[in-house]
């Protein structure tokens, strides 16, 4: 076989380079747009900021809020531990990782990606009607009983709110976060 | 020809893409302080959060993102597997793969278990997979896992050097309409379809179509290769829960391809090869049932039954294989140290052989396999340590009970530094090929180095009822690191000691019409060790670039020093290979992807040449530009193989010629709806 000249020689490289460096530069702003799991985790934060948990329900350490993250594809969970220290409620954020149902004892936020959907009954009868803000990313999450779900509306990013779920695990979401939300199940 | 030459070529784009980071000042944005209705007005940009370390498997695992596939243009599952270090993909012809993890490639490469949704799919023939009848759609493919290494204790026979797991979307998140088209060079025309909606309360449901016609590869000396062909496939899958314990998936796909082969099969007359353009034609149909039970946060199981039957017809073999699967998994947290998985599972097959090349005896069988597994995964300390202890046992009928347990330590440092280890014992059970079936390879004409004599002799490579299982013996390490920010590593070391490998011995010399022919049939004579380090790696900026980093090394030794061994050919898999995609935001509305690889040398088995053809290392650069037209419609640019036309990346190690890769590209409209 007769060797092939190098592929990408300085020529064709400096070329590339001129394109694709116009094509950056001549670009509009990045500004008001974000990484779909770093965006999504700021929602979860904000939507933690407008939720109610009920006094005696504070678990672990009383001075945090314990986020569990089961999260089969890891962007999620990377993006909320890039997240810098947060208080919420005064109380500090802590994400945890959780790699099994029967982990979620001390959680009071849950976030859960399984696009499978392999894990959704466990994760929700572990919680049962516990104080734990459960938050999804996919269609169906509050059919099965789970309280938000964020969903992608073309670029941007919505979330729909399951009242009766919220109302069984006996959490209060403000009025102001609902009047953008979704409501979904019924409204009683 | 060596690996030497053509680095060079990669220091270019390496030092491009130091430079592009130099140029860029990260996006920084204090996220978190942002009110939830700014958050409401953002919009996602298109390169998303990749984390392959945050893995917690103690495995060399690799997942190939829907984003991944359909950035980098993939319109075909195995141009998408050239993403995960440590696999090798070559391709053959227009309609032909060699597909192999950590060495052993090959058209008829035979140590890797693939699965689409749960369905085996290699078939119990070869032991190998015709990667051209897997035509899902690519855009409903959520993701394809990829572990390198023994997978034996959980998945059983064939996973030995690698499981590859298509997993297509739930059809929640199929709901609506998707129209993609697009035609190219190489790509002539393609389209796909697919239609999602809600069937009831908590059941979704989905129907595709999708179609492609694809050109010829040339000869070497230009020519075309007559190997173009076409395809069509449609499907369904319905998945929905029944209460809040019970949840089904019901699904099923029928595809079918025109294939053309320019082929090469032995005679016994001058010029000992008739050469001809074959047109083949495959059918392939299946429907799944799964049903998952909840019986408590700790435990639930999995039934899951499968029909699956397909039909090939080649001048070589004509085959008509069905195959029925049943399989039950039971999954509980025993306390809170051990998390238990068991099952145990019963496939039957039925296939149906003839041919003018290859023949069967039996033409016709009927073949049974039971496993059963179990699988303790042991917490060692909480959060920390992690144990798993496991092993698959099975009964075949051709070599009877088959043990193949496997161990393997996870141990989190803490959230940046991972490490596991692992040992595994695996086999790979007979193939049909390997147990029943002869076939003329070559004729060596007479007068010539490997003949000479005055006749013409035969080469027959006969199936054999000695042949028994291969055995691997797995030792593996990894390391996993998460910077603070956006860079991850994920590293893996291995080393495998194969005995019992497939070799052929020298049987009886007979005299037929037309010559001598020497019967070669299979034996176990060979061993091989390998040893390797595969390196992945993502850094990622500002949320509008990606550079996703893959790297193997592969040593491979084999053993052909025992008396029962002729073949005079081995396969050699490239010793290096390196992959770079950067993915980029060049625009609010449109993204740029640049894909560079590089292969190393190999060698390749070649019956028709009599002597394995040494494929040179090269790089090679892929391209994709999209514009998103509006939010619903995408227009995507792709060039594939720039700057290298024409190169040979394999071939098949029977029946057909080598033929070069053209350079490709092709125009894509992408609609949802």
């Amino acid at each position: 076989m007769n060797p092939r000249p190098c592929f990408l020689r300085p020529g064709a490289f400096v070329g590339l380079l001129a394109v694709v460096s116009g094509l950056a530069f001549a670009s509009p702003s990045f500004a008001g747009r974000l990484e779909e799991n770093t965006l999504k985790a700021a929602m979860v934060l904000n939507i933690a900021r407008f939720t109610e948990w009920p006094m005696e329900e504070t678990k672990g350490d009383a001075g945090s809020l314990r986020l569990c993250v089961f999260d089969t594809d890891g962007g999620m969970l990377a993006a909320f531990r890039e997240l810098p220290p947060k208080r919420i409620h005064e109380r500090w954020l802590q994400v945890r990782a959780v790699r099994r149902a029967t982990d979620l004892d001390a959680c009071d936020l849950l976030f859960v990606r399984d696009p499978d959907r392999s894990s959704v009954s466990r994760l929700l009868a572990a919680i049962g009607h516990r104080s734990v803000l459960s938050i999804a990313d996919m269609p169906g999450f509050a059919e099965a009983g789970g309280i938000i779900n964020l969903v992608r509306a073309g670029r941007k990013l919505r979330f729909e709110v399951s009242l009766s779920a919220a109302r069984r695990a006996g959490l209060k979401i403000s009025s102001r976060l609902l009047k953008l939300a979704t409501i979904v199940g019924d409204r009683r | 020809m060596t690996s030497s030459r053509s680095m060079p070529c990669l220091a270019w784009p390496a030092s491009f893409i130091v430079l592009l980071f130099f140029s860029t000042s990260l996006l920084a944005e204090a996220v978190d302080d942002l009110s939830l209705e700014a958050l409401l007005d953002m919009e996602v940009t298109s390169v998303s959060k990749k984390a392959q370390s945050l893995s917690d498997a103690p495995a060399a695992i690799f997942v190939i993102s829907r984003d991944d596939i359909r950035r980098t243009g993939a319109r075909s599952i195995p141009e998408a597997l050239r993403l995960v270090p440590g696999l090798h993909v070559g391709r053959i012809d227009s309609n032909k793969w060699a597909v192999a993890s950590r060495g052993f490639n090959g058209r008829f490469a035979n140590k890797l278990l693939v699965l689409i949704d749960g369905r085996t799919v290699y078939t119990p023939v070869f032991s190998g997979v015709y990667w051209e009848s897997l035509n899902p759609m690519m855009e409903d493919i959520e993701r394809i896992e990829v572990i390198r290494g023994p997978g034996a204790a959980l998945w059983g026979a064939n996973a030995v050097n690698g499981i590859i797991n298509i997993i297509t979307r739930h059809a929640a998140d199929t709901q609506g309409g998707l129209v993609s088209a697009g035609a190219g060079t190489y790509e002539k025309q393609f389209g796909a379809m697919r239609f999602g909606t809600g069937l009831g309360e908590g059941v979704y449901g989905r129907v595709y179509a999708n179609g492609f016609r694809r050109s010829d590869f040339d000869l070497p000396e230009g020519s075309e290769g007559g190997d173009g062909w076409d395809a069509s496939q449609f499907g369904f899958r319905v998945d929905g829960r029944l209460s809040p314990r019970d949840s089904f998936t019901f699904q099923g796909d029928h595809g079918k391809q025109h294939l053309h082969q320019h082929l090469s099969i032995a005679r016994y007359s001058p010029p000992y090869l008739e050469e001809f353009i074959d047109s083949a034609s495959g059918h392939n149909a299946n429907l799944l049932a799964r049903w998952r039970h909840t019986l408590s946060p700790a435990s639930d199981f999995v039934l899951q039954v499968y029909w699956d039957q397909y039909l090939r017809d080649e001048r070589i073999l004509r085959q008509f294989v069905t195959t029925f699967d049943i399989d039950f998994q039971h999954h509980f947290a025993l306390d809170r140290r051990n998390d238990l998985v068991w099952g145990v599972g019963a496939r039957f097959q039925r296939d149906d052989l003839s041919g003018a090349v290859a023949r069967a005896t039996p033409a016709a069988q009927r073949s049974s396999l039971y496993s059963a597994f179990a699988q303790d995964e042991i917490t060692l300390r909480e959060d920390r340590l992690w144990l798993t202890l496991g092993s698959k046992f099975e009964y075949n009928d051709y070599t009877g009970l088959e043990v193949q347990p496997t161990a393997r330590l996870f141990w989190a440092l803490n959230e940046r530094h991972k490490f596991w280890a692992s040992v595994s014992r695996a086999v790979r059970t007979p193939s049909r090929v390997e147990r029943s079936v002869s076939f003329l390879n070559v004729v060596l004409p007479p007068g010539e180095t490997f003949n000479p004599g005055p006749f013409p002799v035969g080469v027959l490579v006969e199936g054999s009822n000695d042949f028994v299982s291969e055995e691997l013996m797995a030792w593996e390490l990894g390391y996993r690191f998460l910077s603070a920010s956006a860079f991850s590593v994920d590293a893996t070391l291995f080393y495998n000691d194969y005995r019992h490998l497939r070799a052929n011995r020298v049987d009886g010399l007979t005299a037929v019409p037309g010559g001598l022919e020497q019967k070669l049939p299979f034996t176990n004579a060979r061993s091989a060790d390998t040893w390797g380090a595969e390196l992945a790696a993502v850094w990622q900026g500002g949320g509008w670039w990606r550079v996703d980093l893959a790297w193997s090394l592969l040593k491979t030794h084999i053993d052909t020093s025992a008396e029962d061994d002729v073949n005079p050919q081995i396969e050699i898999s490239p010793e290096q290979q390196l992959s770079v995609r950067l993915a980029m935001d060049v625009r609010a509305d449109m993204t740029l992807d640049i894909w560079l690889r590089h292969v190393g040398a190999a060698q390749a088995l070649s019956a028709i040449s009599l002597r394995p053809i040494q494929l040179d290392a090269h790089a090679s650069l892929n391209l994709r530009l999209a514009w998103q037209l509006d939010e619903n419609l995408e227009l995507a640019f792709v060039v594939r193989n720039l700057f290298d036309d024409g190169r040979v990346e394999y071939v098949q190690e029977s029946f057909t010629r080598p033929e070069g890769v053209p350079a490709s590209y092709y125009i894509a409209l992408r609609w949802d709806f």
